[in-house]
């Protein structure tokens, strides 16, 4: 598991509004664990809205779809909002599927 | 065995074999079990078989008489005292107490000198095959009373059935325990998983010819994708979907899906409506836990007037079926919908349209676009690509016709791949 963990790696840009989780990496199964952990580390430090910067995501399965619906729902609950940036097209394609977009702001 | 002699039993009622015996008793595992509607049955019978109020399937513990079965009776056990069943327990043949205040063995028994004042007991007892006696059926009456051969002949005959009972109930929990044993294996597992995800055989539905196709991405990960067919009315059904994760939680709520449209299907539905209601299921059966997600996408088809089929689709977080007409052209079918489990207000809408003979309906899942080489992903240009190269195949070319293209540009299965094909004949 040690070889698969380097598969995803995530950085936390802190923000009293909106901190950014930059992400580099596949998100599936085996990578979920560290991007939820992530997710949970920087929603802890306060903020209501999640930024990710998916500039350097090269895949992401369903996994990544329900994480995101998590996300955007723990989002909302507390009266913020999730944003994706620099998704690729097939990103977009899977977030449009899945009809994330219509509550994630996909810029 | 140190519980067979209990301080408060009077000795004299203690059978020469009972650390056997009680052993006997738990392998049964039945002492402290619900209710048992067969067990209930029988003491409703022997109630009206022999004429009384009351009648028992009882179960002699270290120190205590529980009650299986008490019909005409709110108790659930009794102390294990001399007279009635813990004597009957003792013998081979049927313990007859025509009037139990007047019989020097049952007169002092609580039950008979203290308030219930039982007047009448005949019971017979329960032996396992290798001659241990569990307990007893048993009459009681309030009054006093003779006995019949008849009623005894009867009692005798359904405490043999009582007894076949017990050995079903038995065996049925030794197969319970074979198959957790069985699960444990991940082998077995692997496969008892995988029948989850995927009908045995697809139905034979009038007027379509059906093929599918399961390619795990890790043949040890089982889970993920899913696929059903099955017959409504004069048409049928086709579910493709895909699961967030792997493993039992997964196949859990895959079975859940599956059985959930099949049941649906049996009544008045349609893509949306049945979707609808399996998305509220998903969001009723969230524990405290991880949250699950799934993308289906259902498709009901019915036969028109022409010799085709109306078809209408759904989608929950599922891309576009596609539908290969018989000129080649290649067209996206359904209106995208969000994922199950997700929103408490999904808003499924049902798509339309009609398949002519010979046309095709092209069900997958995501696992096959994410199907890459060093440089690209499958992706859905080459799938309708591919599909409409396909043009005039059967279902079954067809279907392998698209997995062998997924084969020979990928170096690598990113995701599980399902797919279902359905041509009108």
């Amino acid at each position: 598991l040690a070889e698969s963990d380097d598969i995803l790696h995530v950085d936390i840009k802190p923000d009293d509004v909106r901190p950014t989780l930059v992400i580099s990496g596949e998100i599936d199964l085996v990578s979920s664990a560290r991007l939820r952990a992530a997710i949970d580390e920087a929603l802890a430090l306060g903020a209501a809205s999640l930024e990710f910067d998916f500039s350097h995501v090269s895949f992401m399965d369903s996994t990544g779809l329900g994480i995101l619906a998590s996300t955007s729902d723990r989002a909302m609950e507390a009266g913020g909002s999730v944003r994706v940036r620099g998704a690729s097209p097939t990103v977009v394609r899977l977030l449009e599927v899945s009809r994330l977009d219509s509550v994630i702001d996909v810029a | 065995v140190t519980d067979a002699v209990h301080p408060t039993v009077d000795p004299a009622i203690i059978p020469d074999d009972e650390s056997d015996r009680l052993a006997a008793v738990r392998r049964y595992d039945v002492l402290d079990t619900p209710p048992d509607g067969a067990f209930d049955r029988l003491t409703a019978l022997a109630s009206r078989l022999c004429s009384t109020p009351i009648a028992i399937v009882s179960i002699v513990d270290t120190d205590r008489i529980w009650f299986k079965s008490h019909h005409g009776l709110d108790v659930e056990q009794i102390d294990r005292d001399p007279g009635l069943c813990a004597s009957a327990i003792l013998g081979d043949g049927p313990w007859i107490v025509e009037d139990a205040r007047a019989d020097p063995r049952t007169m002092a028994n609580p039950l008979v000198a203290g308030e219930f004042g039982l007047g009448f007991y005949a019971g017979v007892p329960l032996t396992t095959a290798d001659g241990f006696r569990l307990g007893t059926l048993c009459v009681i009456d309030q009054e006093p009373r003779p006995t019949t051969e008849r009623e005894i002949a009867d009692l005798t005959d359904l405490a043999a059935v009582v007894m076949d009972e017990l050995e079903l109930r038995r065996s049925a929990l030794q197969l319970l325990e074979l198959e957790a044993e069985q699960r444990r294996s991940a082998e077995t597992l692997a496969a008892i998983l995988q029948e989850s995800l995927v009908p045995a055989d697809l139905p034979a539905l009038d007027g379509l010819d059906l093929a599918a196709r399961y390619l795990p991405a890790d043949q040890a990960r089982v889970g993920g994708d899913f696929y059903d067919a099955f017959g409504c009315g004069a048409g049928g059904a086709l579910i493709i979907g895909d699961v967030s994760g792997h493993g039992p939680p997964a196949a859990a709520l895959t079975g859940m899906a599956r059985h959930t449209l099949r049941a649906l299907g049996r009544g008045d539905w349609t893509p949306a409506s049945s979707l609808t209601v399996l998305n509220a299921t998903i969001l009723d059966a969230r524990t405290s836990g991880e949250r699950r997600f799934a993308t289906v996408a259902a498709v009901r088809l019915d036969p028109d007037d022409h010799g085709g089929l109306a078809v209408s689709v759904a989608l929950a977080g599922h891309p576009h079926p596609l539908v290969l007409r018989t000129d080649g052209r290649v067209e996206e079918v359904g209106r995208l919908g969000p994922l199950l489990g997700w929103r408490p207000v999904p808003g499924f809408e049902d798509d339309t349209t009609t398949l002519a003979p010979g046309d095709v309906l092209v069900l997958y899942t995501d696992g096959l676009l994410d199907a890459e080489n060093d440089t690209e992903r499958f992706g859905d240009d080459r799938l309708h690509t591919t599909l409409a190269g396909l043009r005039g195949a059967d279902a079954d070319a067809i279907a392998s016709g698209l997995m062998d293209a997924v084969a020979t540009f990928a170096s690598r299965l990113r995701d599980d791949v399902a797919l279902l094909v359905a041509r009108v004949v």
